[in-house]
């Protein structure tokens, strides 16, 4: 059953991590970001690498998840490191095989750019594995809320990212409803060329869509019913409320900034 | 032996915390030309039994033979068993798709590559037996009302002309009207010698029109037989959410209070008959 | 005499799309505290009745009072929401979150409820539909009875005075169907919220002080449960059936047995039957 399946790649849990408030995690995720690029050396990341690894360990989070999280990008990441290998020039030269030259500045430059989306990725890998997808959405609308002055429609924007995190797994049954059914009639989904299978999903997508149609149709009456009527006027059950881990959570990268800015000038490595 | 089944296990997502028992050693066989009936709730594992009769899941341990052909095989040609089993879904009206009714009952027939001309007859058919007058064809199905859209989904399938035909909860979410000719439809698709396997909540339908019951409890077959032979467990039954026919009921309870009333019966002309029979000694008792 | 909750005089409406009048000049009143089963074929208008009485409809002629309301503006009709709370047919179709608790809280929370009371009376609605250690649950990995339970939970919460139940059992399973309706039946007797429980089951009409019968927008039929369907034939012409020992005691009368009027559940039978042995 597709339904059982999470969404996105939230472990539930209560670590510290779990239990920030998301609007700290995004900032604190933004933060972390920023802090990668402002580190110039190998000892930065190390660090870095060692505080990400030391908060996910926190977490109870297996670290083959949070490196599961590198491998659609593990192209990009390659792509990268063979770009500045070879075509980074100056240093001393390692080795010369006809054209190809690789020198220490290559290497060097490579390993680092590597490492910089390797710590991106992580970072950004820590949030969505601590938080939940709806904690997310309350969090962004919450951070994006003062942007109502200027017209943006914050609410609007999470009411339909919720409602669409509520009506996947719904969805994804319903398509895998629709394909045995199309199957029992004979339908092949699996075989023939790009073409083929691309006409064979139309007995699949439009009942889906017709159904897609029909579920936000009754769901409007529904929100009608209960009386929403925007996001004027509204409460929320669930409050956003920063607190004591919060701060500290701001301390450590703080600190954690302070700490990448010192190595930067110390220079190491 | 058109469909027999052994020993069937299936679980679902093994090996995650969904880790599920859907079901568990089910066997069950039927004969050419029955009329059953599959009982339970939701979650009791009878949408997941009826997708292994035509090969759409399979799972081990456990077998389904289809006419004899074992359907776990690599070398089972499962287009020709689909062929031969058509299966109705829940709701069946919600996997319409193409833009008249005539090519949406057709798309089953040209996915087995028929000549257009064996196509059209076929459609023809299958929309007599459904009872859907010949000038829909030309409609869109978006435009029919909902029991004729369920009526061309199971058209749909019949155009496939399938010895077997299974249906899941045909008659749901219809008004009594509209239930009534749902059942008289099956009933005429199975009186033309068709096999049929009905899943169903109500022990009143399946009372009316089954040969042969199989009541589904937990991923496990937990009782089976005649109705009259299932509906005898009426506490049993009642435990795990089933209710048996009311007259099922009543004859139990009239049998209880003294009157002479054979075992078993559940039709209302049977207990209809049975009770006159008591209070008019004598006289000939027909209802 | 009780006093009246919903009044409609020479109510109808009509789609845009210019066809009949899907409901068609009725009038009727329901009291308050009553529990009224509202029967007819598919295509009938119920859907459309109880649209009005919800107000996410406006007559198109006639009029509708609901708890002292005529919806006229576009607040009325929020003022008559809040009085008249609806729990619709498919239980997936009107869950809005992720989360089962923030979705019995959505209805307070559009009406700007403070925080602290909307938990506690989500609590207390979770707690009344046996819901509570499912209230961080998904949705989506309930049962459909229990996501109705939910949806009327999510109703509960906003302390409605009547509930519309549109075919809220059609698509449960026996155990789905008898845990709404006893909770409906429970709400009505304990809490005294009118329900208009719209249905396609007679056993369930059987129950109700009061049934409507509707068809091609009119009522056909009206009265209590034993009322109508003593009328066999009529309920079976108007596209409906009849609860399975009243059309037995129908034919056992017909065979000639002197059996009493009103006859409807299997122990009114067994005594009944006992008495002419």
């Amino acid at each position: 059953m597709l339904k059982n399946i999470t969404l996105g790649q939230y472990f539930p849990g209560n670590s510290l991590i779990h239990r920030l408030d998301p609007r700290t995690k995004l900032l604190a995720t933004i933060a972390l970001i920023a802090i990668v690029f402002v580190a110039q050396g190998f000892s930065g990341f190390l660090l870095l690498a060692g505080f990400v690894v030391a908060c996910a360990a926190s977490t109870g989070i297996h670290l083959k998840f949070l490196v599961r999280g590198l491998k659609p990008l593990m192209f990009i990441i390659l792509f990268t490191f063979i770009l500045n290998l070879f075509f980074q020039t100056g240093g001393t030269v390692l080795i010369s095989i006809w054209i190809i030259r690789i020198t220490s500045n290559g290497l060097r430059m490579a390993g680092f750019m590597a490492a910089r989306l390797i710590l991106l990725v992580l970072s950004s890998q820590l949030l969505t594995l601590t938080t939940s997808p709806i904690a997310l959405t309350d969090g962004l609308e919450t951070l994006f809320r003062p942007l109502q002055v200027i017209g943006f429609p914050a609410h609007e924007i999470a009411m339909m990212m919720s409602i669409a995190l509520r009506f996947i797994p719904t969805l994804m049954d319903e398509a895998d409803k629709i394909m045995k059914a199309q199957k029992a009639r004979g339908a092949d989904f699996e075989t023939g060329g790009l073409i083929a299978r691309a006409k064979a999903m139309v007995p699949l997508l439009v009942p889906l869509f017709v159904g897609a149609f029909r579920r936000a149709e009754e769901l409007a009456l529904a929100m009608d019913a209960r009386c929403y009527r925007g996001g004027k006027g509204r409460t929320r059950m669930k409050q956003l409320k920063f607190q004591g881990i919060d701060g500290l959570a701001a301390l450590v990268i703080a600190a954690l900034l302070a700490a990448v800015i010192l190595l930067n000038r110390l220079n190491l490595f | 032996m058109p469909i027999e089944v052994k020993g069937l296990t299936h679980v679902y997502m093994p090996g995650t915390p969904f880790e599920a028992r859907a079901l568990n050693d089910v066997s069950l066989s039927i004969r050419d030309g029955e009329f059953i009936g599959i009982i339970g709730h939701t979650g009791s594992g009878k949408s997941t039994l009826i997708v292994h009769l035509n090969g759409l899941e399979s799972s081990s341990p456990g077998v389904v033979f289809v006419n004899g052909v074992d359907l776990g095989l690599k070398e089972t040609d499962l287009i020709a068993i689909r062929r031969t089993v058509g299966l109705v879904f829940q709701y069946p009206e919600y996997q319409l798709f193409e833009e008249t009714v005539e090519k949406d009952v057709a798309f089953g027939p040209r996915n087995l590559g028929l000549s257009e001309d064996e196509i059209k007859a076929r459609v023809a058919d299958a929309l007599r037996m459904v009872g859907l007058p010949q000038d829909v064809a030309g409609k869109s199905p978006f435009e029919l009302s909902g029991g004729q859209k369920r009526r061309v989904a199971i058209a749909g399938v019949l155009a496939m002309q399938p010895s077997m035909l299974i249906l899941d909860e045909p008659a749901a979410g219809l008004d009594p009207a509209g239930r009534r000719e749902m059942l008289e439809l099956i009933k005429g698709v199975h009186d033309t010698g068709v096999t049929v396997v009905m899943v169903s909540h109500s022990m009143d339908d399946v009372g009316r029109y089954c040969d042969r019951l199989y009541v589904l409890n937990r991923g496990e077959i937990a009782w089976y037989g005649t109705p009259a032979e299932v509906f005898i467990h009426e506490e049993q039954l009642h435990e795990i959410g089933l209710d048996v026919p009311e007259c099922a009921k009543l004859a139990r309870r009239l049998r209880k209070s003294g009157f002479d009333i054979p075992e078993g019966l559940y039709r209302t002309d049977d207990v209809c008959e049975a009770i006159l029979r008591n209070l008019r000694k004598g006289s000939d008792a027909t209802c | 005499m009780r006093d009246k909750i919903i009044q409609a005089q020479n109510v109808s409406f009509q789609y845009e799309d210019g066809a009949a009048p899907a409901v068609d000049d009725i009038t009727f009143t329901v009291d308050r505290g009553e529990f009224l089963a509202v029967l007819g074929r598919n295509g009938s208008g119920k859907s459309t009745l109880a649209k009005l009485l919800n107000a996410l409809l406006l007559p198109t002629a006639g009029e509708l009072t609901v708890d002292g309301l005529r919806a006229v503006t576009e607040d009325d009709c929020y003022e008559v929401r809040k009085s008249c709370g609806m729990v619709f047919q498919n239980p997936d179709n009107q869950i809005v979150t992720t989360i089962v608790e923030e979705d019995c809280a959505f209805g307070l929370e559009n009406l700007g409820t403070p925080p602290e009371e909307i938990r506690w009376r989500v609590k207390a609605a979770l707690s009344d539909v046996g819901m509570s250690e499912y209230a961080e649950a998904s949705p989506s990995m309930l049962s459909g009875g229990q996501k109705q339970r939910v949806a009327v939970a999510g109703v509960l919460a906003m302390r409605p005075k009547i509930i519309v139940f549109d075919e809220s059992t059609a698509m449960l399973d026996p155990i789905g169907r008898r845990d709404i309706f006893a909770i409906a039946q429970r709400l009505n007797k304990e809490e005294g919220i009118t329900v208009v429980w719209i249905t396609h089951f007679m056993e369930e009409a059987a129950l109700a002080d009061r049934v409507i019968v509707m068809d091609a927008g009119k009522i056909a039929l009206e009265g209590t449960p034993k009322q109508v369907f003593s009328q066999t034939d009529r309920v079976l012409a108007l596209g409906l059936d009849v609860p399975g020992m009243m059309k037995l005691a129908d034919r056992l009368r017909k065979a000639g047995l002197p059996l009493k009027e009103g006859v409807m559940t299997v122990n009114e039978m067994v005594v009944e039957l006992c008495r002419l042995k």
